[in-house]
Formats: C-alpha cells, sequence, structure tokens
C-alpha cells in the first residue's frame, strides 16, 4: 500500500520536475533542486464564470485561429465570386520622339517618328465565361466558410462549457482544501494532546499511535487534494486562455 | 512501517518551541524580546553541544534546565493543571507534584528541542492584554513539508521577569490538556497515583526510551 503511494509520488515528481526544468530551460540531466518544496495552495483565480467565459472566448488560440480563418475564408469567397465578373483594362499609350538635326517633316501625308509626340486611351474588356465550373467554385468557397463558421459556432458554446466545468471543479476542490486543512490541523492537535498525556504516563501507546496514524492519513489526503486543486487551477488558466 | 520510536520522535517535534526560552537577564526585557533572544541562544547552543549530547544524553536536559527552566512559572502552573485538586493536596503532594510535573515538561520537551533547533522559527506579533499584566507571545515553526507549527506563551509578570504560566502547540493549551487528562485521572485513581505516575515515568530509564 505504502509503495503504491510512494510510486504514484514519485510519478508526479518527475512530471512536475520535467516541466519545470522545460520552462527553466534546464538540460534533462541537469540537477534541479527546488528552494521551497512545500506543497501549498495556489491563490483560488480571481473573477465570476461569466467574466472567464468572455475571457476564454477573446483569448483562447483556437477562437483567434477560427477568426482568421474565417476571415480568410471569406476573402477567398469574394474572390471566386469576382471571377464571374469581366476583366476591366484601361490605360494610355503615348509615343515621344526628339531628334533635332533631322528636318522636320511637316506633310501630315508622311509619316515621320524621328519628331512627334502623342498620346491615346486604351480601354479593353475581357470576360472569361464559365458557365458550370466558376459557380462551382463559389459554392465550394462559400462551404468552406460556413464550415469555419460551424466551428466557430461549436466553440462558442463548448469553450464556455469547458470554462464552467473547470471552473466548477477548481472551487469544489478549493473547498476541500480547506475542510481537509482544518481535517488535518485537528488530526495533528489530537496527536499533540495523546502524547502529551504519554509521556505523562496517563495514555497507552496504542492510543498515540492511532493518534499518529489519523494525523498522517488526513494530511495524506490534504495533500493529494491540494495537489489536485493545484493541477485544476491550472486547466482553469488554459482553458481560459490565460496560459496557451 | 512505523514503530513507536519514530512516532514519538515525530511528534516530539511539534513541541519544540516550548523550550525556546533562554538564561536569565539583569533588566525586564519585553517578553517577545526575551522569546526572541533566548531562542537564539538556546538553538546555538545545541548547536554546538551535539557532540557531547550524544555521549551524554543527561547533558541535554542540563541545558534546557539551566537555559529554560528559569523561565517558567512552574508554580502556577502546577496549581492550574490541578485546579480544585490543588486546593485539596497537602502540602507535600503539592511538593512532589511540581517536582515531577516540572521534570515532565523540561524532559519531553528537552528532547523535541533537540530534534528541532535547526528549524526556522518566526516571531509573531505578540498578543498584550489591556492591562499589560499579560502576553501572548507568538511563534511558529517552519516545517520542511508540512504546515508551520503556531506555538504561543503565555506569560505574566512575577518577581521583575516576565514568566511563562502556559504553553500552546497548535492551539493545544497544555495546562488546559493536562488539567482535563490529571482531572480524569484524579478521579479514578486519586492524587497520590498520578504522582506516582508521572515519577514512574520521569525514571531516567524510562525517560531513555521515550527519547529514543
Amino acid at each position: 500500500m505504502l509503495q503504491r503511494y510512494i510510486a504514484e509520488a514519485t510519478g508526479f515528481e518527475n512530471i512536475a520536475l520535467a516541466g519545470l526544468r522545460m520552462l527553466a530551460n534546464v538540460a534533462p540531466d541537469d540537477k534541479l533542486e527546488l528552494a521551497d518544496k512545500r506543497l501549498q495552495p495556489v491563490e483560488l483565480p480571481e473573477g465570476e464564470l461569466k467574466t472567464l467565459q468572455a475571457r476564454a472566448l477573446v483569448k483562447r488560440p483556437e477562437m483567434r485561429q477560427l477568426s482568421a480563418g474565417l476571415q480568410a475564408r471569406r476573402e477567398w469567397m469574394l474572390a471566386k465570386k469576382s471571377e464571374s465578373n469581366p476583366n476591366l483594362y484601361v490605360g494610355v499609350a503615348g509615343i515621344i520622339s526628339y531628334s533635332p538635326l533631322r528636318d522636320d517633316l511637316t506633310s501630315v501625308s508622311a509619316y515621320d517618328p524621328f519628331n512627334t509626340a502623342g498620346a491615346t486611351p486604351i480601354l479593353g474588356l475581357q470576360w472569361e465565361w464559365a458557365s458550370g465550373r466558376q459557380p462551382a467554385q463559389v459554392a465550394q468557397a462559400r462551404a468552406e466558410m460556413e464550415s469555419t463558421l460551424a466551428l466557430r459556432t461549436f466553440a462558442q458554446r463548448g469553450i464556455p462549457f469547458q470554462v464552467a466545468e473547470q471552473y466548477h471543479t477548481v472551487h469544489a476542490h478549493h473547498e476541500m482544501v480547506q475542510k481537509l486543512y482544518e481535517g488535518s490541523r485537528s488530526g495533528r492537535r489530537w496527536m499533540i494532546s495523546s502524547y502529551a498525556d504519554f509521556e505523562a504516563g496517563i495514555e497507552q501507546a496504542d492510543k498515540v499511535i492511532s493518534a499518529f496514524l489519523g494525523y498522517i492519513q488526513a494530511y495524506s489526503d490534504y495533500l493529494k487534494t491540494v495537489n489536485d486543486y493545484n493541477l485544476h487551477v491550472a486547466k482553469l488558466q488554459v482553458v481560459t486562455g490565460d496560459v496557451e | 512501517m512505523i514503530n513507536v520510536t519514530n512516532a514519538m520522535k515525530y511528534m516530539g517535534a511539534l513541541l519544540v518551541g516550548v523550550l525556546l526560552l533562554g538564561s536569565p537577564v539583569a533588566a525586564v526585557q519585553a517578553p517577545e524580546v526575551l522569546v526572541k533572544e533566548t531562542t537564539d541562544k538556546i538553538t546555538r547552543v545545541l548547536r554546538t553541544s551535539q557532540d557531547k549530547i550524544k555521549a551524554e544524553p543527561g547533558h541535554l536536559l542540563e541545558i534546557v534546565d539551566t537555559i529554560v527552566a528559569p523561565h517558567f512559572d512552574f508554580e502556577r502552573m502546577s496549581s492550574w493543571v490541578l485546579g480544585k485538586y490543588w486546593r485539596k493536596a497537602s502540602a507535600d503532594e503539592k511538593k512532589r507534584f511540581a517536582l515531577e510535573f516540572r521534570t515532565l515538561l523540561v524532559r519531553t520537551y528537552a528532547k523535541a528541542l533537540n530534534d528541532n533547533f535547526d528549524k526556522q522559527i518566526d516571531m509573531l506579533a505578540p498578543r498584550k492584554r489591556k492591562d499589560g499584566k499579560q502576553v501572548t507571545v507568538r511563534t511558529e515553526i517552519q516545517q520542511s513539508a508540512g504546515f508551520p507549527i503556531p506555538i504561543s506563551y503565555k506569560m505574566h509578570m512575577k518577581e521583575g521577569a516576565w514568566k511563562i504560566f502556559d504553553v500552546s502547540v497548535d492551539s493545544i493549551s497544555l495546562v488546559a490538556n493536562y488539567r482535563s487528562s490529571f482531572a480524569k485521572e484524579i478521579r479514578k485513581d486519586g492524587l497520590e497515583k498520578l504522582i506516582t505516575r508521572l515519577a514512574d515515568r520521569n525514571r531516567p530509564s524510562k525517560a531513555a526510551d521515550t527519547a529514543k
């Protein structure tokens, strides 16, 4: 039984150390020592559920990705739509030449490209008409946009649920931590009282051991719950988008 | 496997602060200053005396008896612990009980202190009664794992010096605890039997058993 808990605790420790190494940019083989080895509950995250849900819809990376994706899909659909319109070209063509050593021909019937200047507007029109393919491409682009829209709608419903689920889990664990803290402190007081009486010769050793075991059990439960609570707080920070 | 000896050691550690009181000084010190200075002194002495304590376990009791005991008001503690039975007791019973009770406290806490002298002890703001005649000096012993252990000393002025008349460990008043436990024992077997039990428990061989 004890070995099971030791193995479980060692597993937690290794996971936490691996995470710390990654965050601190420490090589996996380097030694890492904690300045404070106590396990303490972190602060309860501030903010009401609605505030956290609204924040998640703004800060979650999925929401940002969906917004960017939706914008791109919309632009893509508009581009495909615009392909059904004719292309209109408008321009101005001009010529200028100057050759001062040549005689200037002034005859209107003679073409003299060496001393001349002029400009003319150009107007062009191109219409690529593909009766079946083009509307299909528009429909495909629209479908892709709508699928992204559907994803966003799903996320807008799902993310608040995720936040609510994690929020209530965190608050439930927070309360459990408070209760187990009190229980653990009571266990310790019982142990102190029993020990004091034992030292005075008016309490039996087995009673002291029972008190000791009761305290250890309560304290173990407390530590495990603190660990769970801290992990749930971290998860809440992820689902609200505060931590990516 | 948890054995009795280890359990005793662990629980003894919880009572460490009780002995953190120091040598008498000529001038009247503020109670919190007295506790702080004495804490520093006793931890320093214990740190430098470990070899001798290991060689001669009785030396630990000598240190604590010299440095700590003068700051306790054992007479008041004894009378409070026995309550109405103190008034009913003969002068001889009072004397013997006070002696055994004093030994019990010194013995119990000497071992606890020796196991924990290297822990960090934080001083908290003292609580003073309005009339200034009583002060509760509060400390916390930091644990490498686990909650800090709050230890508070109730002190009053007696014969020109602050003396401790109760110690609370994690909000357990030792005087109140013993008062309740001793009253039960006295009702069951009488004061004489209680004194005998205390004396038996305080005998060096028995004390050594629990100190291991």
